[in-house]
């Protein structure tokens, strides 16, 4: 085993057990704070990869932002940070019975198929590499996220204001 | 140097034109006609108007711009011209709905419908993985809003919180899909993906991508057993919303589903033909039989809305170019019956003694003997009888499957066409035989006169001359299958 498969494997380690921990969690801020861990972990991904300028943004957006936005939600709204979640369905078997099969086929999947592989000559620039892919090969799909994204924060004004 | 690629103006011009009228509709609504419910209404038509004049200069056109992010042929512009026109009498049907209900945001309602529209626009008009999800999200995030614009009605909120997590899990899981399909093949773009599927990899990792964007779609086009969010959305969603979400979204998802599975998965078609073919058969009977115990008309149609995406499923399961312009066709007929079906729902409940109840309906000859009448045709036109449109949509999807061998699959869709008759029959009954629970004559917008009589004489004049749609579907199907 490389130091980066030792790396990635521990990067994998912590985004899985804080995804898991993310929705069993009781206490809403542990939760928040779960996902913190998870975007964190990503960006380290991202890093390992040599994608840097994905990492950063990761970090800066998601992890920055993103965190102290849904902080902000949990402590203004009724709720607080003292919530507590409460599971209102009982956890049953065939839960795990379904998560074990699930999650069995699909690792099935993913580990028959034989990715293909990048060439170490494709990890340099990636930077730029990413550039000229959102601002010319999909510059359409990019411009129309914008609309997406006025959508989104329209149709939440509208919904959320009061009357 | 990077090379700045050529971009053909003139291909976005329907699009562009819209997403300005959308944003000039909501700063006039901001700055000059504070929630002028008609003004706005008028002006998002216009914008609609123009973008389909700018349709025009394209017709007969046939190429790509900006990579592939953009296409133009006839496939493309034939859903264009159906989105523009359902936005249109969606539009028109809203004006007094939106009066009479006094929503709040006037202007972000319209806005919303011509993102919805555009975002429709998109994804028909693509054969990028890329731009088809972004195409699907600003329909779908639009529609979530406009399906809980009724604010204080406890149905509606239902309505928008379960559209909404369900919506964006089947999202996830298409997406999931679509990560699959690039992961392997590094392309998103579907015919570079056709071309890089080989080997027996491909075979696995195809049918985990495809089977996780089909269960996306599935959602989308309220597919059994993606279904149960139908019901109680298109019931708790303000009733001009229902029309739109059950011809409009649907049809785009069935759109960017054609392209998916014929541009980029034709070499396995005989995998997912089968899960086709499980997915109609589900649909049609869950659909048709859970319809005939409701009592409120929108679940009802909720319901039998399900049915009507079996019904094109099955063109899915044939999968030959003939059945793909009986998808078209049957596609743009059920969106002019059911919108007129609709407009008839809101006339009833427009007064106030009026709802969207069964009973509602009861004696509706002696009350409106337009309105019963018509719906009685509307209802005929959904079973699938003739002299309607109803029957041509069917014909020409069940015809494929007899030619290619399939005609069991037929044989169950008209058996399932004959269960529909008794819930559509049932309504006739309810405004022909039994009596009225009120005298008092139905008052309701002249509008929905209009758009019933638009829908009814185009129900009628395909049904009985079937053959200029029939062609506009045959040359925009052309090369798939």
């Amino acid at each position: 085993m490389t130091v980066a498969s030792a790396i990635f494997y521990f990067f994998a380690a912590i985004l899985i057990f804080f995804s898991i921990k993310v929705v069993t969690t009781k206490n809403l801020f542990h939760s928040v704070m779960s996902a913190f861990a998870v975007l964190l972990g990503t960006a380290g991904l991202f890093f390992l990869f040599n994608a840097e300028f994905l990492g950063i943004v990761q970090i800066l957006i998601y992890a920055g932002a993103v965190t102290i936005l849904v902080l902000f939600v949990v402590m203004l709204t009724t709720a607080g940070p003292k919530y507590r979640i409460v599971w209102e369905t009982p956890l049953n078997i065939w839960i795990f019975v379904f998560v074990i099969l699930f999650g069995g086929m699909l690792g099935m999947i993913v580990l028959s198929i034989q990715w293909p592989v990048a060439k170490p000559v494709a990890l340099h620039g990636v930077t730029e590499a990413l550039a000229t892919r959102l601002f010319v090969e999909y510059l359409l799909p990019f411009e129309v996220a914008s609309i997406l994204l006025l959508a989104a924060l329209i149709g939440s004004i509208v919904l959320a204001r009061r009357d | 140097m990077v090379q700045i690629p050529k971009v053909n103006y003139l291909f976005f011009g329907p699009e562009a034109l819209l997403i300005v009228a959308a944003l000039v509709l909501l700063l006039l609504d901001l700055f000059f006609w504070r929630q002028n419910n008609r003004r706005l209404a008028i002006f998002g038509i216009f914008g609609l108007v123009g973008a389909a004049l700018m349709v025009i200069p394209l017709l007969g056109v046939n190429g790509t711009t900006l990579g592939t992010s953009l296409v133009v042929d006839s496939f493309s512009l034939f859903f264009k011209m159906l989105f523009l026109g359902i936005a249109i009498l969606v539009i028109v049907l809203s004006v007094d709905y939106v009066a009479k209900h006094k929503f709040a945001g006037v202007g972000e309602y319209y806005t919303m419908l011509l993102f919805a529209t555009i975002g429709m626009m998109f994804m028909a008009a693509t054969t990028d993985l890329v731009m088809i999800y972004i195409g699907l999200e600003l329909t779908s995030i639009s529609c979530y809003i406009l399906a809980g614009y009724h604010k204080k009605d406890p149905k509606s909120n239902e309505a928008i919180l379960k559209y909404f997590i369900l919506g964006l899990i089947s999202s996830a899981i298409m997406l999931y899909g679509f990560s699959f399909i690039y992961g392997f093949t590094g392309h998103t773009e579907l015919s570079q993906i056709a071309q890089a599927l080989t080997g027996e990899s491909a075979k696995l990792a195809v049918v985990a991508g495809v089977v996780f964007a089909l269960a996306g779609f599935a959602f989308k086009v309220a597919s059994v057993p993606f279904h149960q969010w139908v019901p109680d959305v298109y019931e708790g969603a303000p009733a001009p919303i229902t029309a739109f979400l059950s011809v409009g979204p649907k049809a785009a998802a069935f759109a960017a589903l054609i392209r998916i599975l014929f541009i980029g998965f034709p070499v396995f078609a005989s995998y997912w033909k089968i899960l086709f073919i499980a997915m109609a058969i589900a649909s049609m009977f869950v659909g048709n039989l859970m319809a005939i115990p409701q009592t409120n008309i929108k679940r009802m149609l909720a319901y039998s809305s399900i049915a009507h995406a079996g019904y094109i499923l099955v063109g899915f399961a044939v999968a030959s170019n003939e059945a793909i312009t009986g998808i078209l066709l049957y596609i743009a007929i059920y969106a002019i019956m059911n919108i007129g079906v609709f407009a008839i729902v809101m006339a009833v409940g427009h007064g106030s003694n009026g709802g969207e109840d069964l009973s509602n309906f009861n004696g509706l000859s002696k009350r409106a003997p337009f309105l019963a009448i018509t719906m009685a045709i509307f209802m005929i036109a959904l079973a699938g009888m003739p002299p309607t449109a109803g029957l041509w949509g069917k014909f020409y999807i069940f015809a494929a499957a007899v030619n290619k061998g399939l005609w069991w699959l037929a044989l169950l869709g008209l058996f399932n066409s004959a269960i529909s008759l008794y819930y559509y029959v049932n309504v006739i009954r309810h405004m022909y035989v039994l009596e009225p629970t009120t005298e008092a004559p139905l008052i309701f917008p002249v509008a929905y006169k209009g758009v019933v009589w638009a829908t009814v004489l185009g129900t009628l004049i395909i049904g009985v001359m079937p053959g200029p749609l029939l062609w506009l579907s045959t040359i925009s199907s052309k090369g798939f299958g």
